[in-house]
């Protein structure tokens, strides 16, 4: 299930209906309710990569896709990812950000009251680089409860993206393991199994963190760069990575401000106007 | 540079070693400017009261906060020790938790995370019984079976 490559016409996903179809699949690709922020998010990590290599002064797009014309490789390219990590986890406030600009879709997948990672996830995928993840799934241990943002910052497609089973090839998968197939069977059967995404700059992921997926060395000319990171609603439930060490509180509705005015009191803390 | 008391969490050595308590605490010293000076845990029948800790502030030590291993230190039954955080930062030390990465400066910052806090203890009582581990144990045991 490929998607096609460019010299291909590659069918973009969208879902401008929304997320229509989430339910069924566990995922849904949706255009940014707010491109302006979407833009200014990558205009920041753009600043912040070419401030760590010796940069030639060509527009974002052409950096992020032509990246590996840098030569970084091996232990500096790590360094590189390192530092790039640091920078936009400490000054890009990518989890609130990401919010406004796909907020129609979040706040209707996890509800008002939300908590997000504290830091966020960058990928650097290079062409040929033999080093990506392998298939997995983010719960458990992770909760189910949770949905993954996965936002390219180039057209991704074909293996420059990364392969993803919806819930009903996944759950084909797990049947295979209960049944006592080996991790193997099951990760070969999410890599043929799986669609290699192809997605338009300027639309984001949701998956649910059950979904099975993965990445193959990219084969295709370009660097890809996505950014992801985790939503849920504050209340439900929690796996390996709890609120506080890896979650904070992003928005409460006004009826958990209300009943955290009157907790504040009870607990003896100076009362706070829950407007 | 700033000096802290270091206190690890007593109900959890057996999980996390005190050795690696010490160097997480350690490195949130260092996020802070500072270094731990000191150190000392709660008894088993103190991990309630924090009767240890209190005792060796109340002696007012030249040092500018504690450092605790976790915030469930200071949960109990489902709901935070908000009056006991709150007399340590009115004496002017500061609080910081080395696994959840975060610190309080004053009461006002405790009041402005209060949300986080209330809402973490009681999700930590609630989910307690790590029901994903329950989730997995089948396929773990499939996987057992046929290897």
């Amino acid at each position: 299930m490929s998607s096609p490559r460019p010299d291909q016409a590659p069918a973009f996903v969208t879902t401008d209906a929304g997320l229509d179809g989430f339910a069924a699949r566990g995922f849904a690709v949706v255009p940014a309710d707010r491109r302006d922020v979407l833009d200014a998010v990558r205009d920041d990590v753009f600043a912040e990569a070419r401030a760590l290599v010796k940069y030639r002064g060509e527009p974002a797009e052409a950096f992020f896709n032509e990246f590996h014309t840098y030569g970084l490789a091996g232990t500096e390219l790590n360094a590189f990812r390192v530092a790039l990590v640091d920078a936009v986890a400490k000054r890009l406030a990518v989890g609130r950000r990401f919010f406004e600009a796909f907020g129609g879709a979040l706040a209707t997948l996890v509800g008002s009251d939300v908590a997000v990672q504290k830091t966020v996830n960058l990928v650097v995928q290079q062409p040929d680089d033999p080093d990506q993840v392998p298939t997995h799934r983010d719960a458990p241990s992770n909760s189910h409860f949770e949905v993954v943002l996965w936002v390219p910052l180039v057209d991704v497609y074909g293996t420059k993206s990364f392969y993803l089973c919806d819930r009903e090839r996944t759950a084909h998968g797990l049947a295979l393991l209960q049944e006592g197939a080996s991790f193997a069977t099951f990760a070969e059967h999410v890599r043929v199994q799986g669609v290699d995404l192809a997605m338009r700059y300027g639309s984001g992921l949701l998956f649910a963190a059950g979904l099975a997926h993965g990445c193959k060395v990219n084969a295709e000319p370009h660097t890809r760069w996505s950014l992801n990171l985790r939503y849920k609603n504050l209340f439900s439930p929690y796996g390996s990575k709890g609120l506080a060490e890896y979650f904070e509180i992003l928005h409460l509705s006004p009826l958990s401000r209300v009943g955290f005015a009157f907790e504040r009191q009870e607990f003896g803390l100076a009362p706070r106007d829950p407007r | 540079m700033k000096a802290f008391y270091s206190v690890p969490d007593t109900a959890s050595v057996r999980e996390v070693p005190q050795p690696v308590q010490h160097l997480a605490i350690g490195g949130q010293a260092s996020r802070l400017g500072g270094e731990v000076v000191f150190y000392t845990m709660e008894d088993h029948y103190t991990l309630r009261t924090h009767e240890v800790i209190c005792g060796k502030l109340a002696e007012g030590p030249a040092i500018d906060g504690v450092i605790f291993y976790r915030l469930a230190q200071f949960f109990a039954a489902g709901t935070i020790d908000v009056g006991t955080l709150r007399w340590i930062l009115e004496r002017g030390y500061t609080i910081a938790f080395a696994r959840e990465r975060i610190a309080f400066a004053d009461v006002a910052a405790l009041d402005r995370d209060f949300p986080l806090l209330a809402t973490h203890a009681r999700l930590h009582e609630r989910d307690r019984d790590r029901g994903f581990l329950r989730t997995a144990l089948p396929l773990v045991a499939a996987y057992e079976r046929a290897s």
